[in-house]
């Protein structure tokens, strides 16, 4: 199955880009998502376990599934006040 | 004079000030007897925490407790209002406080010139109905959200970097900050607004939604429960987003791993050298030799003085080898960052090295020297 995911803010730069596209198996859950995402962009590897991801206004956990066509919203901790 | 319900006397003036509450049907004279028995913690008074106070105060929280341990900078002024030409180098919570005095007599506000620490976080949190996140690092974030979580606190997060923000309210039962982020990414990961910019008005509008966010939970009106708001100033829209419990919460989730608050600090390491310590061991029998690894014109700006050599990162990795390994290194950037990332690279080569935390700019303040701070 095919998914977007959109990075947010540093990850964006870190990544050079606003939007990838994965191939995942069917029925793969959101860690195994992480678990791809990371090993095919090593930049990403400080924030494995410091990402929030949301399917639309939906925030998601390791263990749920996803389905195709699914866009997946990455987003970092920020620091500044 | 009005007998208001828990027997509490209201003057007139009072109530002509809060007659736009009071013409709120959710709000009322209950809601505003409630603002006045409420106890909020607002802690960093920065881009965030002044228009939230500002509002907390202008709205008759009863009592306001101004946390900050920084000073009014020139660079701050860009994003927070409240303070002025004339305030700098005062500390800004003492300041924040005159200046709601004037705002509002009629609450109690207290300035607390202070950090958040390990050993006082659990005791602030508890003395308070309800906690305002306004902090500018990740470790201060956590350490909050730890403490309010474990003292059963309500407490209102914001966060911003560049045109982006967060805000989220978490209840005392969760979901908690470790529901969205269970931990924080190492520091060198970690950028903030002295390094990535940020527009003034975007902590006004994050502040002020945060303000927001207290109001209605202290009064007992709109959503209850834990809820994010992602802004994109840039985009100009808010996005709200339903927050869950995470089964794997390392706070508050099924087998919890965190039992008291600020299980990363450590972050700094023992590779971490404190600017208050700096002094002491450039004295001492063998004082290493400090490695400048700012970029030529922020050398300008300020110095360490001392034994040292200057290798601005942009050139690091390709000349990391003119190094010396015989003698002990101190890295030292402007905020810790660059050297952090200097020192994990060469860690991984045997040199002895360690970093300055926080950077020039945390020596300048520990030494006074507030002037030139960038």
């Amino acid at each position: 199955m095919r998914l977007t995911i959109r990075p947010f803010a540093q990850l964006q730069e870190r990544l050079g880009t606003k939007v990838l596209e994965l191939e995942l198996p069917p029925g793969a859950t959101v860690a195994v998502l992480l678990e791809l995402l990371v090993a095919e962009h090593p930049v990403l590897a400080p924030f494995r376990e410091s990402l929030l991801l949301a399917r639309g206004t939906e925030m998601l956990e390791p263990g749920n599934a996803l389905v195709n066509n699914d866009v997946v919203a990455l987003y970092p901790p920020f620091s500044g006040g | 004079m009005v007998l208001t319900p828990n027997n509490e006397l209201f003057p007139d003036a009072e109530l002509r000030r809060y007659a736009r509450h009071l013409a709120l049907p959710e709000v009322g004279l209950e809601g505003q007897v409630r603002l006045k028995a409420a106890r909020v913690l607002v802690i960093g008074m920065g881009g965030l925490g002044c228009p939230a106070a500002q509002y907390l105060a202008a709205a008759g929280i009863g009592q306001l407790t101004l946390a900050d341990d920084d000073r009014v900078e020139l660079t701050n002024l860009q994003r927070q209002p409240l303070y002025g030409e004339g305030d700098l180098g005062l500390p800004k919570a003492e300041v924040a406080s005159t200046r709601l005095r004037a705002l509002n007599s009629a609450i109690r506000i207290e300035a607390l010139v202070e950090r958040i620490t390990v050993s006082n976080v659990m005791e602030l949190v508890q003395q308070h109905d309800l906690v305002l996140d306004g902090t500018d690092s990740l470790i201060a974030r956590y350490l909050l959200a730890d403490g309010c979580h474990l003292a059963g606190v309500p407490l209102v997060h914001g966060a911003l970097r560049r045109f982006e923000g967060q805000v989220a309210l978490f209840p005392p039962q969760g979901p908690c900050y470790r529901c969205l982020f269970p931990r924080p990414p190492p520091p060198e990961a970690i950028d903030d607004c002295a390094t990535a910019g940020v527009l003034g008005a975007v902590p006004g509008l994050l502040g002020s939604l945060q303000a927001l966010e207290a109001l209605k939970w202290l009064l007992g009106i709109g959503p209850r429960k834990g809820r994010l708001l992602l802004l994109d100033g840039l985009a100009g829209t808010i996005q709200p987003m339903a927050l869950a419990q995470r089964h794997s919460c390392p706070l508050c989730g099924e087998s919890p791993t965190i039992s008291a608050p600020g299980g990363e600090q450590a972050a700094c390491g023992p590779k971490g050298l404190a600017p208050e310590e700096l002094q002491a061991v450039l004295d001492g029998p063998k004082p290493p030799l400090l490695v400048d690894l700012r970029e030529s014109w922020e050398r300008e700006l300020a110095l360490i003085p001392g034994e040292g050599l200057h290798l601005p990162f942009s050139q690091f990795e390709e000349r990391k080898g003119e190094l010396p390994r015989q003698r002990e290194l101190l890295l030292y950037c402007h905020l810790g960052i660059r050297s952090a990332v200097a020192l994990n690279l060469l860690q991984q080569e045997d040199y002895q090295t360690r970093h300055l935390v926080g950077g020039i700019n945390a020596w300048l303040r520990e030494t006074g020297q507030q002037e030139r701070l960038y």
